[in-house]
């Protein structure tokens, strides 16, 4: 294990090359016995689906009548999650639950973090009507950004700055994903090549703007009104941050560890895929955040995974044959998704390299490793497979795979086209977030109940074999 | 003493609790517990004991979903005992107070959703009904994209700042809107967070940085009009500048960035916060902060668009008005005429700005990018380039691996809708109903057609797609072409909106249906119940109407009456496009043989009968409803009716106006219709009429 002036000095964050620089006051308070261990959750979600056989050990059965729960221990992971073999006895394999409430075909919008529906078609992917898990989380956890939304397009050029895809504080206040790392790195650690002066400066710009922006605010009502909040919310929350920066700037930490930004805007969605993950890492263990979210793909399907295949991701997905990597497209999507899952595997391993408390980061972290569109492409949200890794502080069984019942069909020998079906009865994915909240103390009876039956409630509340 | 009226308070007050709660208890008792009860409830839902003062935490969500299904008239159902318009007006408004009142935040705003225009009653709104004077509320409206961009380039040639307009370089707006089938930008509808101000924020520095080195140098050349002298001299003087030399700097500031003067109070305010800057960090830097904070301003990203006077209405101040206008038609800010007419005082009553309206529909130098950008979100047509189709259906439908390039027809919608916007008669008629298209204007406008004929992505499967021959010479992208009239009739039949209202595999009759009901005949469909999976049996070797079977179930059927025989006619067609006479479907027996054999890869293909037949039902004009033949007959009956142009009416309000109608709006809307009908179906016509209403020129609390 790295000592934290190693680790600030020499670890290289992969392809962008960040250097780490952990809290210096939170080391301080670590020696003076008053700090207290912040939980932290990471949730990765991906594009056109988590296929059963993507993270079912191929030595346990997928299909079952009754709720199994079998540890992974003897048994090898499948090719896509493979690269989390470190973490296994860490890891929870979790197959049956449904997400057919959020129609989740070609994506889940919103829906799949917040396991709401906001309809169908484009609203799904516009209409924000509830908190987001993610969030719900984040409010638990306050930090200098109280969560960080990474988003990674698909394509190969620039893409948006910004996407409204996954995340929300609450109905009609969504929180936007940063898509491109060189903006995000600037938000994170611009504040580093400042001087003293600018951070005063900046005080004086956002209250100067913020009085300006205020002065409208009598002027208007209802909606409108709170459009405006929104906006002032923005500045207040920038100004905010700039003042938290201010002082992890005194502290002498980010100036001294200054990360490198990759010479180049990072263009393929494996580079940015690459870079986000780096600047996940760098945010957790600066102590910036204690949430993080990257979804790749915005929730949604895109143009193509450009550094694996240019083929278009919708056709892939179709498991055509893709002519520039001359396999068929889910060959493809096993590829994309063990890619994925080497980022995300890097980005655990710089956590579990940091000493925290009697343990290290990685202990008092979770990992939620899931798609936004359930099991595939054009699913119903018929099963909605889930790795998680890490056990936030012993609050979360881990080393096991739980399967909730289950039928499995259009296996016919091949474990590709095996195709998960839960009953009706089993619980939604909201029962997973609602564990969540248990595991990080703000337990909730339900998480976000969509239904009018009071029989449906308990397949929103949380799982008691995640529990410990 | 003292307890006797403690005594009494408490009775007071659990009096008005009580009363301001029987509204709730009464409502579930009358129409809701006879199946929501305690033995046998439908949906395994009990309402008999829902505890409604205060609200049980948990019990939210089910008072929620109740919410939910009152308001949008769901429940109770057709044929049980339903309550009347005020009964249920009254019943949300329970809920909705009960709920706060348990601290539940709710999203009212769903009601402004472009989804929601045709809540509003539509024989109401057109009765001719006296009702209060229309207005619009006191707002903020995000600027587009766009119109966003457009400033940054502005600002960035007047001062040439060198800013690539091209490329990793260019200044790129926040927010930017992707292709959707419903109208995206309605003022309610964005708002402006932190990641979008602080990208902001990083446009401003770098367009103050700079800014502040041009202007801390000399007047590049005598004829660099937008020099701003008055800036140049508190950037050089830095510290010492003099207050009268920094309000000059401020007031020019202004006047050169954001085309205003400003207020005494302003004047002020900036040049205190210029000064302390100043002091703080010098001439540059100083300049910097300043220059920031005024493209900080909301200004800068929304239309601020608040009443003129105080008062509960009044007209638009004239700047406000401007660029009420500007934006309305444009991407711009206010041109010079404009600008002109507002500080002249001649932009003051709705007169005033209809000249303004009607020169700037004239002149055709003048980008109307919005109009063109209404008709694509109201027709929906560009999502056409969203709707992938795979290699295998591709082969299958006997269509090259690179013959489908939907942005061919795309192009040649926009071309054709221009057209007939340039002829400026009947316009809602002629785009229903034309049997013209431009042709391959996306890759040839501007281009020679090569010798031998047309060589180019997917060219001859897309002349194929439309059913047309035409040779190199004969083509041309400056005039329209016939398509075979006993085929094609009108946008409906285009195919780049048969495309985009179609999936990847099949035709979307269901989303056609909803389209002409929603679109066309202001009807309202409910949202789909999170209970139900909508998709239709995976079943290729079928025909399409068989498949929909699933949604004649009684339960489906509610809502799927008054779409899918709507869509139904649109069979005549494929999912590209394509004219057919008979229906492909998979052959199950020969493709499974073909497996057996080994052979994998396309499947084999046949014919099923076509049945074009369609219904039009409860369209609202009696005169409309009934069975049609076929697509031409459905098509012919709507592109006659008065309806139709009335709801064609509604949405062009919504679009330039940014918000659904009110009953308020009736009087606007009527007018509008007779501009438009009086005029001869003049698109310029009904745009003057609606952007000189009081609607649009009024704001009121």
């Amino acid at each position: 294990m790295l000592n934290r002036r190693s680790l600030l000095k020499g670890v290289s964050a992969g392809t962008a090359s960040y250097l780490f620089a952990p809290l210096l006051n939170t080391f301080a308070q670590q020696a003076a016995g008053r700090y207290q261990v912040p939980r932290r959750v990471i949730f990765v979600l991906f594009d056109n689906g988590f296929y059963e056989g993507a993270c079912q050990p191929a030595t346990i059965p997928l299909a079952g009548e009754q709720t199994r729960q079998v540890a992974l221990t003897d048994h090898a992971l499948p090719h896509d999650i493979q690269p989390f073999t470190p973490f296994k006895d860490r890891m929870t394999i979790v197959q049956g639950l449904r997400g057919s409430h959020l129609s989740p075909n070609h994506g889940g919008g919103f829906g799949a973090l917040s396991g709401l529906s906001g309809g169908v078609g484009e609203d799904k992917f516009r209409r924000v009507v509830g908190e987001s898990i993610d969030a719900a989380v984040a409010r638990a956890v306050p930090s200098v950004f109280p969560i960080l939304v990474l988003g990674v397009a698909a394509g190969r050029d620039m893409g948006p700055a910004t996407a409204l895809c996954s995340s929300a504080w609450g109905a009609g206040r969504p929180i936007a994903a940063q898509c491109r790392p060189e903006l995000a790195y600037e938000s994170l650690f611009g504040a580093i090549g400042a001087d003293r002066n600018d951070f005063a400066i900046r005080r004086n710009l956002f209250d100067f703007v913020g009085e300006d922006t205020r002065r409208l605010r009598s002027q208007l009502a209802g909606p409108e009104r709170e459009q405006l909040d929104y906006h002032l919310e923005a500045i207040e929350s920038l100004s905010r941050r700039d003042g938290q920066l201010a002082q992890m700037h005194d502290s002498g930490a980010l100036r001294q560890h200054a990360p490198r930004l990759p010479a180049a805007p990072r263009l393929r969605m494996t580079d940015i895929l690459a870079s986000q993950c780096d600047l996940a890492a760098a945010a957790l263990i600066t102590g910036l955040t204690n949430v993080v979210t990257v979804t790749s793909g915005l929730c949604r399907l895109g143009t193509s995974y450009s550094g694996i295949s240019n083929t278009g991701t919708h056709s892939l997905g179709h498991n055509n044959f893709d002519p520039e990597t001359s396999v068929n497209g889910r060959v493809v999507l096993s590829r994309y998704r063990r890619y994925l899952a080497e980022q995300v595997a890097g980005l655990l391993r710089k956590l579990q390299d940091v000493r925290e408390g009697n343990g290290t980061m990685l202990d008092n972290t979770v990992l939620v490793f899931t798609s936004d569109s359930a099991n595939r492409q054009h699913t119903a949200g018929e099963n909605w497979p889930f790795v998680l890794i890490g056990n936030l502080g012993g609050r979360l069984r881990t080393n096991q795979f739980v399967g909730y019942p289950l039928r499995a069909r259009g296996a016919d020998g091949n474990a590709w086209d095996v195709h998960g079906s839960a009953p009706a009865s089993n619980p939604m994915i909201n029962g997973l977030y609602c564990t969540l909240l248990h595991a990080m103390n703000r337990p909730r009876e339900t998480f976000n109940l969509a239904s009018s039956s009071r029989d449906d409630a308990r397949k929103y509340q949380a799982l008691p074999e995640l529990l410990t | 003493m003292f307890y006797g009226r403690l005594l009494f308070l408490v009775t007071l007050f659990a009096s008005i609790v009580s009363a301001a709660h029987a509204e709730p208890r009464r409502f579930l008792t009358q129409f809701c517990v006879q199946c929501h009860g305690e033995k046998k409830p439908k949906a395994s839902l009990s309402l008999h004991d829902l505890t409604d003062a205060p609200v049980k935490k948990s019990e939210i969500d089910t008072w929620k979903i109740l919410l939910d299904q009152v308001e949008t008239e769901q429940m109770p159902p057709e044929g049980a005992k339903r309550p009347t318009p005020a009964e249920r007006q009254k019943m949300v408004a329970s809920i909705q107070a009960m709920l706060k009142s348990a601290g539940v935040s709710l999203d009212e705003s769903r009601w402004l959703a472009p989804s929601r225009g045709n809540w509003v009653d539509h024989d109401a709104l057109f009765s001719g009904k006296p009702v209060d004077p229309a207005a619009t509320r006191p707002r903020l409206w995000r600027l587009s994209g766009q119109a966003y961009e457009e400033f940054m380039q502005q600002k960035n040639l007047q001062f040439k700042l060198g800013i690539k307009n091209y490329g990793q370089g260019k200044m790129r707006a926040p927010w930017e809107f992707s292709n959707q089938k419903e109208f995206s930008d309605y003022s309610s509808t964005h708002k402006i967070g932190e990641a979008d101000l602080e990208y902001h924020l990083r446009n401003a520095t770098r367009m103050a940085k700079l800014m502040v080195a041009k202007f801390a140098g000399s007047r590049p050349s005598a004829t660099f009009s937008d020099w701003i002298g008055e800036l140049n001299v508190v950037v050089v003087a830095g510290k010492s500048a003099a207050p009268a030399q920094i309000d000059a700097a401020v007031a020019a500031s202004f006047d050169k960035i954001l085309n205003r003067k400003l207020e005494a109070e302003e004047l002020k305010r900036y040049a205190a916060f210029y000064k302390k800057s100043l002091d703080q960090i010098g001439g540059e830097r100083g300049t910097e902060q300043f220059l920031i904070a005024i493209l900080l301003r909301p200004e800068v990203m929304y239309r601020i668009e608040l009443p003129a006077t105080e008062g509960p209405r009044a007209i638009l101040p004239p700047a406000a008005l401007a660029r009420a206008v500007s934006f309305a038609l444009t991407d711009s800010e206010p041109d010079e005429p404009l600008r002109k007419a507002a500080s002249a005082g001649e932009l003051a009553s709705a007169a005033d700005v209809r000249v303004q309206v009607e020169r700037i529909l004239r002149d055709r130098k003048i980008p109307k990018t919005r109009v063109l950008r209404f008709f694509q979100e109201y027709f929906g047509y560009k999502s056409a380039m969203d709707i992938f189709k795979d290699e295998t259906t591709l082969a299958e439908y006997g269509i090259p691996r690179d013959g489908w390039v939907p942005n061919h027809f795309i192009a040649d919608a926009d071309h054709l809708i221009q057209w007939i916007l340039e002829g400026d008669k009947n316009v809602l008629h002629e785009l229903l109903t034309t049997n013209k298209t431009f042709l391959l204007t996306a890759e040839l406008r501007g281009k020679k057609v090569q010798p031998g004929g047309f060589k180019g992505r997917g060219l001859q499967s897309t002349l194929a797609i439309y059913g047309v021959s035409i040779s190199g010479e004969q083509w041309s992208p400056n005039k329209p072409f016939d398509l075979p009239a006993e085929q094609r009739m009108g946008i409906l039949t285009h195919p780049s909106w048969l495309a985009a209202h179609s999936t990847n595999f099949d035709n979307h009759t269901i989303d056609r249906g909803r389209w002409i009901r929603e679109r066309l005949l202001g009807g309202r469909i409910p949202e789909i119940p999170i209970t139900v999976d909508a998709t239709l049996p995976d079943e290729p070797h079928q025909p399409l109407r068989e498949r929909m079977r699933v949604t004649k179930v009684e339960y489906c059927w509610q809502c799927h009456k008054f779409m899918d025989p709507l869509g139904m006619p649109f069979e005549q067609f494929d999912h590209f496009g394509r004219f057919r006479t008979a229906e492909l479907i998979v052959d199950k027996q020969a493709t499974e043989m073909k497996g057996k054999q080994g052979k994998l890869g396309t499947r084999v293909m046949t014919t099923a009968p076509l049945d074009i037949t369609g219904t039009i039902e409860a369209s609202g004009d009696a005169t409309l409803d009934g069975p049609v033949k076929g697509p031409r007959e459905l098509i012919d009956k709507l592109a006659k009716s008065e309806r139709v142009e009335q709801v064609f009416v509604r949405h062009v309000f919504r679009y330039f106006l940014g918000r659904n109608e009110t009953l308020s709006d009736g009087p606007v809307l009527v007018a509008a219709h007779r501009a438009y009908r009086e005029s001869g179906g003049s698109m310029n016509a009904l745009l003057a009429s609606l952007l000189t209403s009081d609607a649009f020129l009024y704001r009121a609390k």
